[in-house]
């Protein structure tokens, strides 16, 4: 029972991370349109707008990261399977 | 519930790919806002130096050139405009803006050879020329003799001239703008042609441009051709005007607003003179209407 509840809420916690990648991207192209839109009817002189999108983007290439290819748990992962390769070698000895 | 989740990865990476394209963007343009090279003089005099200006796209440099002792001035283009200023002093002022990624590739040629002031861009061979344009604003004192101006893409501009220029303008998809013409010969394939004439040659081409102008003057014995594909022409001509004119379209309405003693008359074409007909105004359109009002 302990073992689903701990599925569930990380499964949960995968589905939030790739949720919120696809509102932060939205959010992201928006802000970004009305901003380089804001520069260009303003003073079409010098595209600031670019470095919000460039911060911004590095930022959302990272949450992507973590969303979709690196989900957490890896040590955990790694902590287990050294403990049954721990486990068989003490076996093997006996 | 598999092809679900292959769904929601495939949105995902594509979100994905959209955001590295931006970052990658981002740094391609904001690495290349740095100012541009200064340039060799070769014994021109500055009046300010290169790269006091940012570039909407990527990279600008700008030069001004300062020349004396020629009589007549021949610009050309790629893509930018041409802008000619007369003024008061006796030396031609040559300022350039090159935009672009490629911008430090091309080369502004600026020399005198008889008398005439030439300017033009110089692409490199492996350059890619759409992304880069130049923008020329020349000011020239008000006695030069002719103004030659040609651009392929971009519009072209003449300003404070006086009427004693005699001018030699064309560009395929810009428009051009005149003050001051003495004879004027004016080429534009889909740019309107705005000009004011006061000399005894005048020629204006336009294919889907309209043409405005006005005729300040016309020396007995001139002759006048105007022609558009499917732009209107208006005309307004000084009160004095003596001249045949022939205003014919050939499905546009044609009116003149000169007492005309009419030759021909249809639905679509109007003959006739002005006073005696010294001089020859002949105006033509495949589609759009044609107006020759006074001043």
């Amino acid at each position: 029972m302990e073992k689903d509840e701990a599925l569930y809420e990380k499964a949960r916690q995968v589905a939030k991370n790739k949720v919120a990648f696809i509102r932060n991207f939205i959010i992201f192209i928006v802000v970004l349109a009305l901003l380089a839109a804001f520069n260009n009817l303003t003073s079409g002189d010098y595209q600031w707008w670019l470095w919000i999108a460039l911060f911004w983007g590095i930022g959302l290439i990272f949450n992507f990261l973590k969303a979709f290819l690196f989900r957490g748990g890896g040590l955990e992962r790694l902590e287990e399977r050294l403990t049954r390769q721990e486990i068989e070698r003490i076996g093997d000895e006996k | 519930m598999k092809n679900r989740r292959a769904g929601i990865n495939l949105l995902g990476t594509l979100l994905l790919l959209v955001t590295v394209a931006i970052v990658v963007f981002a740094v391609w343009y904001l690495e290349g806002r740095t100012p541009g090279l200064r340039r060799d003089t070769g014994g021109r005099r500055y009046e300010y130096g290169a790269g006091d200006d940012f570039a909407p796209w990527k990279r600008v440099e700008q030069e001004r050139l300062i020349y004396e002792a020629f009589d007549s001035l021949a610009v050309r283009n790629v893509s930018g405009r041409i802008e000619v200023t007369g003024w008061d002093k006796e030396y031609a002022l040559v300022s350039f803006t090159k935009r672009g990624p490629f911008s430090q590739e091309l080369e502004i040629i600026t020399e005198i050879d008889d008398m005439t002031l030439s300017v033009r861009p110089s692409y490199h061979k492996r350059m890619r020329t759409p992304f880069t344009s130049v923008t020329f604003d020349i000011f020239v004192p008000r006695r030069i003799g002719s103004i030659e101006a040609e651009s392929t893409s971009g519009s072209i501009g003449l300003f404070a001239l006086g009427n004693s220029v005699d001018q030699d303008l064309k560009t395929v998809s810009g428009r051009i703008r005149t003050e001051g013409a003495r004879n004027l010969s004016a080429v534009s394939t889909s740019g309107s042609i705005g000009f004011s004439f006061s000399g005894s040659t005048l020629s204006v081409r336009s294919v889907s441009g309209s043409v405005h102008g006005d005729i300040v003057d016309f020396a007995p014995g001139g002759t006048g051709e105007l022609s558009t594909v499917s732009g209107a022409v208006r005309l307004k001509a000084y009160k004095g005007l003596d001249a045949r004119i022939g205003l014919i379209s050939k499905s546009g309405a044609v009116s003149c607003g000169f007492p005309l003693q009419k030759t021909r008359e249809k639905k679509h074409e109007l003959s006739g003179n002005v006073g005696s007909g010294l001089s020859s105004l002949t105006v033509r359109s495949t589609s759009g209407s044609i107006r020759l009002d006074g001043l």
